[in-house]
């Protein structure tokens, strides 16, 4: 039985804005954003609210509405930052799925939590404390779908008609509760809402007793689609999207920096931060963007791929460092912005307290001081492994942000019976990675499957060099089909002293226009061991490779 | 001045301590440091009497079962240590153009030797970086998994830089990674500022370098501590007609400068363990030897 919990924070964007300023003027809050070019007013208080204004209307009819009010610039970004954290807030503390909801809310699925926190009474109560506590006014509904508690926490009245902080909903009740809320407690659109008004259609009861099959011609598919969520009659699941949260630390520079010096400090200091950040996040990133805003040109983006996820500043900076010197300043660089998302988790590194010469310092443990110590955390050799892949990931980054990821590859056999479909790449942060080793084990042994590893494992059996393509030869035989006396091929020709062979090697069977070859091994007067073959069919000699 | 002396030898011990020359497993060469082989200069080594050294110093069993891994032995008496940089000139007057060959068979084998010897004295699996199209080898050549499941592909990287600058660029950032490192690369147009800065590169990091150069660069400058010229060895002088061979000719020893006045020749095989055609000299020799204990019991 799914339980869901919706949080919804009515006035998220001003008391977000206005948070640091609590306590100091007890004026409304106005959002202010240009919308074709006019300034208005994209979120208010709930004092400013109470005064009439609302989304949408212009700055100058909200001051005319409430006075003297505090004026804030409206920066969805910051919002959508903000909702992040409070998401991973509340994965940590109340329910391991939390997913933002829309720009002024959050979706909890507390199914099996509500015991935890002595009931759902009660969790939902704590919640709405705690978010209260944290100076933002939220309305918490408890439902037995997400769409019912959506509905709840936004449209849910109390007898007396006035919202309440927690409203709950048993599961089954969805069809009673819902009955009475305006069809806009459905998440449709409100082109569709005002179909529906037009109609004298305004509550969800009435939507239910429409006629189904008429619904979606009329009103478009959604009405009926969210209707059957709400009710729990189609499956929503809450998607959670607490750990792609991107983690940015940004800068403004106001006048602009047009020093090289000081915008490698500024960029150096935002990215300690951006990793002091991941840090508490437990995590590490594979990419980090930095994000230059400039005067008179376009914003320049400087970004670094990484091998595996990371937070050493020192290794991102020393990315970064070469791209950030070099970039052009223009008039100045207005703001600065480092931007990762936490990948994936990265442990926090045990650190040993040493007291020599009479000072403290930390350093990074080593496994053997862990096991002078005693206290035993990970493994020596698991550590040094660690280390090992830390330092190689750290050269493959550094060779793959200069030369660019199609220049560093990793090499790799297949399972193909051609000697030129037996070689393939692979990205080269493989090396560094646990999940490569299986299947390379896995095409290993379907190589030896197809018979093709079989020779190959002694190596021998294989040139070190193999001409792509093939190069055309011409062999001279004493005796039909028999052994090469000479062979003309590249301008040169050499006389045979020795001949090992045939390998026949065919193509697979669903290669059916491929043409089976004869591989010899050909010793050129020389000494130098070349690798021939002659089409069966054709008869043609081809030199594929050298033992050089 | 006597306090630098001490200093200056002190320095060369640990630079000795931390060669890979050190003991049986330690060295590349097959022979103990002092001991050269006792064919005269100029001479060759049959494959028999190269592989007659290994029997001094590994364990025979496990040198039998080990056959894959060793597929070439390096039959020279000159260690060629780690934290340093080892030069192989292609010696093929009849393609000394553009399109030279770089001894690849050799490159492997030393690198595959390399790897499995820093693995065992670390129990770590050394990165190999490939560095230059040319020196890329073909991939199942490098194909062979240990018990553990690692295997030299596993922990190769190929690079592909575009000129000569990025790729001594290339060179110097894979030798200074802390990690253990095996750097195989195109050498060829370094310059001697170049060569330098990779030399103090590989003073600074934990790994070794082979750096494979064109015929014609046999008398340009250099940094390395060991230079050799590698050649196809004509047939005639392995035991097996079937057998790969080449011949290496010592041009250049900074530690022992003799050793390369002396212009010393060696044989080196790349044996045939599976048995097609060819038979290996050592698996050859075991089975003689097994007759004649079978004889004398």
């Amino acid at each position: 039985m799914t339980r869901a919990l919706s949080l919804f924070l009515p006035w998220w964007s001003a008391e977000r804005a206005s948070r640091r300023h609590a306590g100091t003027r007890p004026d409304a809050v106005l959002v202010v954003g240009v919308h074709r070019g006019q300034r208005v007013v994209m979120g208010s208080c709930a004092k400013a609210h109470a005064l009439g204004v609302r989304r949408g209307v212009s700055l100058a009819h909200a001051r005319a509405l409430v006075g003297t009010a505090r004026e804030v610039e409206h920066d969805p970004r910051a919002d959508a930052l903000g909702l992040a954290a409070l998401a991973r807030w509340a994965g940590a503390r109340w329910s391991p799925l939390v997913a933002v909801d829309g720009d002024d809310g959050l979706m909890l699925d507390v199914t099996g939590c509500a015991h935890l926190f002595g009931g759902e009474a009660a969790m939902a109560d704590a919640i709405a404390k705690a978010i209260a506590r944290m100076g933002l006014t939220g309305r918490v509904a408890l439902a037995g779908t997400p769409g019912c508690a959506w509905a709840l926490a936004r449209y849910g009245r109390d007898a007396d008609d006035t919202p309440r902080r927690a409203l709950i909903a048993r599961s089954g009740q969805e069809r009673e509760v819902l009955a009475t809320l305006p069809v806009e407690a459905l998440r449709i659109e409100p082109q569709a809402a005002d179909a529906l008004a037009q109609v004298g259609v305004d509550r969800v009861g009435q939507v239910m007793d429409l006629p189904r099959c008429a619904v979606p011609a009329r009103y478009g598919a959604m009405v009926l689609r969210r209707l059957d969520q709400a009710l729990g009659l189609v499956a929503e699941p809450v998607a959670r999207t607490s750990e792609d949260a991107p983690v940015e630390a940004c800068r403004e520079l106001p006048g602009g920096v047009s020093r090289g010096e000081d915008l490698c400090a500024v960029v150096r200091a935002l990215v300690d931060e951006a990793c002091a950040s991941l840090e508490r996040l437990g995590s590490g990133t594979r990419r980090l963007e930095v994000r230059l805003t400039r005067l008179g040109l376009p914003e320049a983006v400087i970004s670094a791929e990484l091998s595996r996820a990371t937070r050493r500043a020192a290794h991102l900076w020393s990315l970064l460092r070469p791209r950030v010197e070099r970039v052009h300043m223009g008039f100045g660089v207005e703001r600065a912005a480092v931007l990762c998302r936490p990948d994936a988790r990265v442990a926090h590194a045990q650190r040993v307290l040493s007291l020599a010469r009479g000072g403290l310092a930390l350093s990074p443990a080593s496994g053997s001081a862990l096991n002078a110590a005693g206290g035993l955390m990970l493994a020596p050799d698991a550590h040094e492994r660690d280390e090992h892949r830390r330092d190689v990931g750290a050269l493959i980054d550094t060779l793959t942000n200069r030369l660019g990821r199609s220049r560093l590859w990793r090499p790799t056999c297949r399972a193909g019976h051609r000697p030129e479909r037996a070689h393939g790449r692979a990205p080269a942060e493989e090396v560094v990675s646990e999940s490569s080793a299986t299947r390379d084990r896995a095409a290993a042994t379907a190589g030896a499957a197809l018979g093709v590893a079989a020779g190959v494992s002694s190596s021998i059996a294989r040139p070190s060099v193999v001409f792509d393509p093939p190069r055309a030869a011409r062999a001279i035989a004493l005796t039909p089909d028999g052994p090469v006396a000479r062979l003309a091929y590249d301008g040169e020709d050499v006389g045979v002293c020795a001949t090992v062979g045939p390998e026949r090697i065919s193509g697979e069977w669903w290669r059916t226009r491929e043409e089976t070859r004869d591989y010899y091994r050909v010793c050129a007067e020389g000494g130098r061991w070349l690798w021939v073959y002659r089409e069966v069919g054709t008869g043609e000699w081809r030199v594929h490779g050298v033992w050089a | 001045v006597l306090d630098l002396a001490a200093l200056r030898a002190r320095i060369a011990d640990l630079v000795d301590a931390h060669a890979l020359g050190a003991g049986a497993d330690g060295a590349f060469a097959n022979a103990p440091h002092g001991s050269p082989c006792s064919a005269a200069p100029n001479s060759t080594h049959t494959p028999a009497a190269a592989y007659s050294l290994d029997h001094t110093t590994l364990d025979h069993a496990a040198a039998a079962s080990d056959l894959a891994v060793r597929a070439i032995e390096w039959a020279a008496p000159v260690p060629l240590r780690t934290r340093t940089i080892h030069e192989f000139l292609a010696s093929d007057p009849e393609r000394a153009t553009a399109r030279w060959l770089p001894p690849l068979c050799i490159l492997v084998g030393l690198a595959l030797q390399t790897w499995t010897r820093l693995r065992a004295a670390t129990g770590i699996p050394p990165l190999l970086v490939w560095i230059g199209a040319r020196v890329h080898p073909y991939a199942p050549v490098l194909a062979r998994a240990t018990r553990e499941g690692h295997s030299p592909l596993r922990s190769s990287i190929c690079i592909e830089p575009t000129d000569a600058a990025e790729r001594a660029w290339a060179i110097d950032a894979a030798l200074r990674c802390p990690a253990p490192v095996c750097v195989i690369a195109d050498g060829s147009e370094l310059d001697m500022a170049q060569a330098r800065r990779i030399h103090v590169a590989a003073r600074a990091g934990r790994g070794v370098a082979f750096l494979a150069r064109p015929p014609w660069e046999h008398a340009a400058r250099t940094c390395a501590a060991t230079r050799w010229r590698i050649a196809p060895a004509p047939p005639a002088h392995t035991d097996h007609p079937a057998a790969i061979a080449w011949t290496a000719t010592l041009l250049r020893c900074k530690d022992r400068p003799a050793l390369a006045t002396e212009g010393r020749v060696w044989t080196v095989e790349w044996t045939d363990d599976q048995g097609l055609v060819a038979v290996p000299a050592m698996v050859e020799r075991g089975a003689r030897l097994a007759q004649a204990r079978g004889h004398a019991s």
